[in-house]
């Protein structure tokens, strides 16, 4: 109720604003030319949703099944992981917006380009993730099923994964805002027909605000859903940790 | 002898154990007495084969069980206490419906109460100890090593569990091997106690119905025990 109630005095402090004219249209559009720019942008470029979700998508998908898989292999092979770590910190360390000209170099300026940063970025920090999290798993759960004579294959699926797996959700939720984040940015620099980066690009070099306000309104929404769903799911699998 | 262990030596940074020798017939409860950090943990570890010895040999039964002392880290908390019991089964592919009956059997059959559909986390410290006791106990080993089971556990759950493990030890006729810094569980518990810094041994001459910790005859078994150490 009390965050209803917040969100109505904010809108309304909004319409007082801009009904009074104390601030300038270019810095708080009034509120239904808002309105229009986001029924604009979902009838009429519905597209450029789904593109910027669907890249989104792709390449945080991407960076799971590369990344969780590489970061139980390195987590459970603890001398090759110490000979890696290093390489493993010095790339998550670069910004991969400074590494866009080599993704350009090897993928492109199409989809490829965007979907492979937006896996680069959400896959270090689910490979980082992945890895604490199995270097992290108990040894007695171990000693306990090797005594029993469990096959290695059978420590790894029944022990060492599902040990492993509130981390692994830590790092799906925040890789999915950094996959976001990324194919924004990918969008807004290296250009797109349909994508939300490009669209507040262009309506920020147009000073256009109104649609500025509608793209970061969608991009919070989808931001907040993602996160929503994966902790439901987090809650319903790792129930033991949340 | 159902488990010997010869002149084992292992060393870390520092020498932890030192031609550590004793064996355990069928049937025997045997408790390994020992201070903090005197090398018991590793010296179950090299007994259940997990980790090997500098030098010295170790016969010993194929199956074994292994309760750990701490119990939060030896239960799997995505499963709940009766699939954690069964799980020796899972990893002998036993079907599930099977594995839970049987798991269900056990716990039927030892008449113990134990919150079966809970998971570990919603147990308390002593149940969840109960649950890793009865996980090992459905492979039916032939040797059983425990690792300071009690001493993470509240006074209560401590004395009701020893009671349990005494009496399950005589009903089943398992084999014992038990480590403890624990005077008292180890004269309630011990056939012989093997006591790994001075490498002494100490038999308990005590009947069944004499090990209760008030008796007359614990007590003085008790002063005994404490005059070797
Ligand atoms: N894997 C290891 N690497 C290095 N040192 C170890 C290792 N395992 C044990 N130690 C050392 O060996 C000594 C004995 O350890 P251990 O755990 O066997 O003792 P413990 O008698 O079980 O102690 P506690 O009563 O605290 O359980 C300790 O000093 C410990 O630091
Ligand atoms: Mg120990």
């Amino acid at each position: 109720m009390k965050k209803v109630l917040s969100l109505v005095l904010l809108l309304m402090f909004w319409i007082f604003l801009t009904w009074t004219n104390s601030v300038h249209p270019v810095f708080l559009p009034p509120m239904h030319s808002v309105l229009h720019a986001l029924h604009d942008l979902l009838l009429s470029s519905g597209l450029d949703v789904m593109s910027t979700l669907g890249r989104t998508i792709a390449g945080f998908l991407l960076g799971v099944f590369i990344a969780v898989p590489l970061g139980v292999f390195l987590g459970v092979h603890r001398g090759l992981y110490n000979t890696v770590s290093w390489y493993i910190d010095f790339l998550r360390s670069v910004p991969v917006t400074a590494m866009f000209p080599l993704f350009l170099v090897f993928f492109g300026f199409g989809n490829t380009s965007k979907i492979a940063m937006s896996a680069w970025a959400s896959g270090f920090i689910l490979l980082v993730n992945t890895i604490n999290g199995v270097r992290s798993t108990k040894l007695n759960r171990r000693v306990m099923a090797q005594v029993k004579h469990a096959t290695r294959t059978q420590i790894l699926t029944k022990i060492t994964f599902p040990e492993t797996l509130p981390f692994i959700f830590t790092g799906m939720k925040i890789g999915t805002s950094w996959s976001l984040i990324v194919v924004l940015v990918a969008e807004m620099f290296i250009g797109t027909t349909h994508g939300l980066g490009r669209r507040i690009y262009d309506a920020s070099i147009l000073f256009d605000t109104p649609m500025v306000l509608a793209c970061i309104f969608i991009v919070g929404c989808v931001g907040l859903v993602t996160n929503y769903l994966l902790t439901l799911w987090e809650k319903s699998v790792v129930h033991w940790k949340v | 002898m159902i488990l010997t262990v010869s002149h084992i030596m292992k060393r870390f940074q520092n020498p932890v154990l030192e031609d550590v020798s004793f064996s355990v017939r069928k049937g025997e409860f045997l408790v390994l007495f020992g201070p903090n950090g005197c090398g018991k943990t590793t010296l179950l570890h090299i007994i259940a084969g997990v980790m090997q010895p500098d030098s010295g040999s170790v016969r010993c039964p194929k199956k074994i069980g292994f309760v750990f002392q701490n119990y939060r880290d030896a239960l799997f908390p995505w499963k709940t206490n009766l699939e954690n019991i069964a799980f020796p089964l899972e990893l002998q592919r036993v079907p599930k419906q099977e594995r839970l009956r049987k798991a269900t059997k056990l716990v039927e059959k030892l008449t113990l109460s134990v919150p079966l559909n809970q998971y570990p986390y919603q147990s308390s410290g002593g149940e969840q100890q109960l649950v890793s006791l009865l996980r090992e106990l459905l492979s039916k080993p032939d040797l059983l090593l425990m690792d300071e089971p009690f001493s993470a556990l509240h006074h209560e759950s401590r004395a009701y569990l020893r009671n349990t493990v005494q009496d399950l030890a005589r009903k089943l006729k398992l084999t014992v091997v038990f480590v403890t810094h624990d005077i008292t569980e180890a004269v309630q518990l011990g056939d012989r106690v093997v006591l790994l810094n001075s490498k002494k041994e100490v038999r308990v001459t005590l009947s069944r119905a004499e090990r209760v910790v008030h008796s007359k005859a614990f007590q003085r078994m008790r002063k005994k025990f404490e005059a070797h150490l």
